[in-house]
């Protein structure tokens, strides 16, 4: 499974009644509330084993294509710095 | 009145088991405890999280907090306490513990000292914050008057129930939900205690000549009190 496939199976799991995700939903349009978002970047977290430093604002108002980019950047540096140690 | 204790879930069967001359200590060995020494402790046996939380509740709740909950909802419901739009504005929610959410603390710094994950779990300061109890328990009941903890060691319950009856008689509430809470028997908080030195060898004999130190338990013991002039109304 890819990182998009992934995320896409967290997101599906918190987001309830709203409308499939395509690459340009935005976080915010998914009616996570705030409290269950949290949990949502931790979900994320804790699976890619990544620190996502956006805050829940920024994180809110980005799309779930950014939101990829964002988590495969992290997971390629990590690889990186891994290989080089 | 409400309570959750090593005697049982309830007013009733804490009674029930008190006026039959039964305590509730056990030897038990803690969870995590390397030695896997038993120690004489008061868990609150028959608590199950599950029979009184939803999986979503939990989230936000360490076992503090939740029996807590259990006894606040016995003692509302047994009081008849009035909480509509215009009450809950004057009910205050004061309950003691010194605490905390100790299973929480214990958890998070596991996860961090001892397993070396580098990231906590988001809920981990609404769950362990010593006001946690009362803060929930305000959110369950739609209480907005004054919310609070007292913490003042093993007197903190007491003096929940009297600062609550004092803003009642200064006519700053008509009602309180009082009381206290603590469930801290982690392996590192009875460890905590053992190091002090004041774990009693046999068993809880306060005032006995005989006596050789406390024992650890858990439970919550909660009140409503109401002023008497909502008292007189007829609702509680």
């Amino acid at each position: 499974m890819n990182v998009e496939q992934e995320l896409r199976a967290i997101l599906d799991k918190w987001k309830k009644d709203a409308p499939a995700i395509q690459p340009s939903t935005k976080l915010a349009d998914l009616e996570i509330d705030s409290v269950d978002f949290v949990e949502v970047m931790f979900e994320i977290e804790e699976r890619f084993d990544i620190q996502m430093s956006q805050d829940n604002d920024q994180a809110q108002s980005a799309s779930f294509a950014d939101l990829c980019a964002w988590i495969e950047e992290q997971v390629s540096a990590k690889s990186s710095k891994k290989a080089k140690s | 009145m409400g309570c959750v204790s090593a005697l049982g879930i309830g007013v009733e069967a804490f009674w029930r088991e008190l006026t039959a001359g039964r305590h509730g200590f056990r030897p038990h060995v803690p969870e995590q405890a390397a030695d896997q020494a038993e120690r004489l402790l008061a868990h609150a046996w028959d608590y199950r999280s599950a029979d009184h939380f939803s999986d979503d509740d939990l989230r936000m709740l360490d076992r503090n907090a939740q029996i807590a909950i259990v006894a606040c909802r016995e003692a509302v419901s047994s009081a008849g306490l009035p909480l509509g739009p215009d009450t809950v504005r004057r009910t205050a929610v004061v309950i003691g513990t010194t605490i905390g959410g100790m299973s929480t603390l214990d958890e998070s710094f596991y996860r961090l000292y001892g397993e070396r994950k580098d990231r906590l779990h988001p809920f981990t300061v609404p769950r362990l914050i010593t006001n946690a109890a009362a803060s929930h328990a305000a959110i369950q009941f739609g209480v907005t008057g004054p919310v609070m903890a007292i913490a003042s060691a093993c007197s903190s319950a007491n003096n929940a129930v009297g600062e609550a009856l004092w803003m009642i008689r200064a006519g700053r509430i008509d009602a309180a939900i009082a009381g206290g809470t603590e469930a801290c028997l982690t392996f590192g908080c009875i460890r905590a205690w053992e190091a002090l030195r004041v774990v009693a060898r046999d068993c809880c004999r306060p005032f006995s000549a005989g006596r050789s130190g406390l024992v650890l338990g858990e439970a919550a013991g909660i009140v409503v009190l109401v002023g008497i002039w909502l008292a007189r109304r007829g609702s509680t």
